[in-house]
């Protein structure tokens, strides 16, 4: 199914991708600020705080899927 | 390989009298990591205040010195640490050499300090100097003149008529304004005593003094005089310096191997934390590699002792692992070491961190060029980081090239794509990208099956059993919708209702809470596709710009292929390096690896140390 409406896909496709990296470079803002101020502390606690940096970023990988499905299925690809 | 070493527990008694013997040789064995010992023995003090304050002296000697040096550190040396060479630690070193070390180093500290503070005065005195270098006025004989007073002081230019309407009124004042700037000038007023403090609180708001005491005769007279003295003292300051680096190295070298020296007799003193003893005899216990048992038999065979070995129910870890995997047990290690018994996934790790780094930044221009920039950082600075840093460039650069052949990309130029090419197919990429994760994870509980399996430990197999019939519903469910398998949708309810079942029953709520995670991290994997198609579509634009360019500023369109594939090149390293370590630390570890283990650290002699 192709959906008619390309500027409507576009617009959805955007939304998701942009509100979904926008806050969630926030948090990885804060994360990574703490992680580093950790870090000075203690440097053993590089790779932890790698993974909390990192944590917050997978919401940004869902805002992308969901907009790439959206490009994908809009357009008639999938 | 898979796993950390196997290791013994062993415990040594012998007698007291020979007690400093027995641990010179156990620590001249090097394998033995001691263990606090449960005993209603007397405890022995470790006692190392003499090492602990020597030591103490060297760091503050060799921080003064690397703070002198710092003077003339690089972006390269921040970022990867000086060089250095190994020094072999001698037997016996003369210690009293630290003294006079200390009072050489200070001696020409003190100097550097004293040749500091006067072309720090001197400058100041220049900077005065030729502010009022057109005044000539002899001012030795009018700062002690018992019948004028002068104010010399800073003026803007804009404010002179002002400052000349207010002197003007007094009759026994005189004065002069030279300009040594576009809006400042240089003002001398002169007045009798009796009119001096009226002069001097009237012009207060207009004028900023200058300090006089250092004004001894006619300004420009004066400043051929301090120009010469700053000059003759910045090239002793030159001179002082430059002796001060060049014996800088020697007493490095010193300082270095006296470091590691008294470190060897601090840890000697510091085992006896672990010692119990009576009246006549001590014990010490530990933990030795299976394979260095008879050697620490040995090690001791002169002296009267008695040992007990023990099979390890837990133990330190020592990572065993091939000279060609070595260097990946640090992102092991950073992490957390694996429990005893427990697998070690180094060897995996190996494999799997170049491939998905190579997969992210996949270009045969950016892999060659990742290992001439690895190789010539290690040819510029010779230590264990940038040694480190090549030995993993060396896969990573190869993988990249791999999967730049494969995707066709050559610095960004698309061409013959062996496999697929990611700009035209994202698709497929996306495809790809997720079953890559599909595989990686399941390895991942495959291990975790291995530990289960290992330690007879039913929960953990379990664990991972139930992911395996929840992933076998939810993948051929998905596949089935795609129209691209056909199956029962009893077998897919079933399947999901045993994995969740078991999940329930091994770690109840959380078990099932725990199934949209899993495929959570499945989809995380997409960031390899991403990685990928961000680079290539910067690389686009870069390209795009030189193409367009190239007929109109040939020197423009070059420079942007620089900077551009320049800056792509450090992102792309950037991001694929942190993703690639992501997904290992969370999606793959989260698996099968709790990385709380004991790190294996043996009482040990120093052979060499690193001298910067």
């Amino acid at each position: 199914m192709v959906v008619q409406d390309i500027g409507l896909i576009a617009i959805s496709a955007a939304a998701a991708i942009s509100v979904c990296a926008g806050l969630s470079v926030i948090a990885q803002g804060k994360a990574a600020v703490a992680g580093q101020a950790a870090i000075t502390e203690n440097e053993k606690l590089f790779s932890k705080a790698l993974i909390l940096t990192a944590i917050t970023e997978t919401q940004a990988i869902y805002g992308l899927i969901v907009a790439l499905l959206l490009i994908f299925y809009g357009f008639g690809v999938l | 390989m898979l796993f950390p070493a196997k290791m013994k527990e062993v415990c040594i008694i012998g007698l007291k009298n020979e007690k400093e013997e027995i641990l010179e040789n156990i620590q001249d064995f090097g394998f033995l990591h001691p263990k606090e010992i449960q005993l209603p023995l007397e405890m022995q003090q470790p006692g190392a205040e003499e090492e602990i304050s020597a030591l103490g002296r060297i760091n503050k000697l060799l921080e003064k010195i690397e703070s002198m040096e710092n003077k003339k550190s690089n972006f390269l040396v921040d970022l990867f640490g000086p060089s250095t060479i190994t020094k072999k630690i001698p037997d016996k070193i003369n210690l009293k050499i630290i003294d006079s070390t200390e009072r050489t180093i200070n001696h020409h500290l003190d100097s550097l300090k004293n040749l500091e503070t006067e072309i720090k005065d001197l400058e100041e005195l220049k900077g005065l100097l030729l502010k009022v270098d057109k005044i000539d006025v002899d001012f030795s004989f009018l700062k002690y003149s018992r019948v004028v007073k002068t104010i010399l002081g800073e003026v803007e230019i804009k404010k002179t008529k002002d400052l000349q309407k207010i002197l003007n009124q007094f009759n026994t004042t005189i004065y002069g304004i030279s300009q040594f700037s576009k809006n400042m000038g240089s003002a001398i007023i002169i007045s009798h005593f009796s009119e001096a403090d009226h002069v001097k609180e009237l012009t207060k708001h207009l004028l900023t003094e200058y300090d006089m005491s250092k004004l001894i005769k006619k300004p420009k007279k004066q400043l051929n005089g301090v120009t010469r003295k700053l000059n003759r003292l910045k090239k002793e300051y030159n001179r002082v310096f430059k002796n001060f680096l060049k014996q800088s190295t020697e007493w490095k070298q010193y300082l270095f191997i006296a470091k590691g020296f008294l470190m060897n007799l601090k840890e000697k003193k510091d085992v006896q934390a672990y010692l119990r003893s009576t009246e006549k005899t001590f014990i010490l216990c530990g933990w030795v590699p299976e394979n260095h048992v008879n050697k620490l038999a040995s090690s001791v065979k002169n002296f009267n002792c008695w040992f007990n070995f023990e099979k390890a129910d837990d133990a330190p870890i020592l990572l065993e692992n091939p000279r060609i995997v070595k260097p990946f047990e640090s992102f092991v290690k950073n992490y957390g070491f694996p429990q005893y018994k427990h697998l070690d996934p180094t060897s995996i790790l190996a494999l799997t961190i170049p491939l998905f780094f190579g997969f992210m930044m996949s270009d045969v221009v950016y892999g060659i060029s990742l290992l001439i920039v690895s190789l010539l950082i290690k040819r510029s600075l010779k230590n264990k980081t940038t040694e480190w840093v090549t030995s993993i460039a060396i896969p990573f650069s190869i993988f990249t090239v791999l999967f730049g052949i494969l995707f066709g990309s050559y610095a960004g130029f698309e061409f013959h794509p062996i496999w697929l090419s990611p700009q035209q197919k994202p698709i497929a990429l996306f495809a790809v990208a997720i079953f890559i994760g599909i595989l990686h994870i399941n390895l991942g509980l495959i291990l975790n099956m291995t530990n289960g399996v290992k330690n007879k430990d039913l929960t953990i197999i379990l664990d991972s059993i139930s992911w395996f019939f929840i992933e076998f519903s939810v993948i051929t469910g998905a596949m089935r919708f795609l129209g691209l398998f056909e199956i029962s949708t009893n077998v897919l309810i079933i399947s999901l209702i045993i994995g969740g079942g078991i999940r329930f029953f091994i770690k109840k709520f959380i078990g099932i809470i725990d199934i949209p995670g899993f495929f959570g991290n499945v989809l995380s994997y997409t960031r390899l596709m991403i990685i990928v198609l961000a680079s290539v579509y910067i690389v686009y634009v870069i390209n795009f710009s030189v193409k367009m360019l190239w007929g109109t500023f040939i020197p423009l369109s070059i420079l942007i292929f620089v900077v551009g594939h320049s800056f792509n090149f450090l992102m792309s390293t950037l991001g694929a390096s942190i993703n690639s370590l992501r997904l290992h630390y969370i999606e793959f570890f989260g698996r099968f690896f709790e990385g709380n283990g004991i790190e294996y650290k043996p009482f040990r002699k120093n052979l060499s140390v690193e001298v910067i």
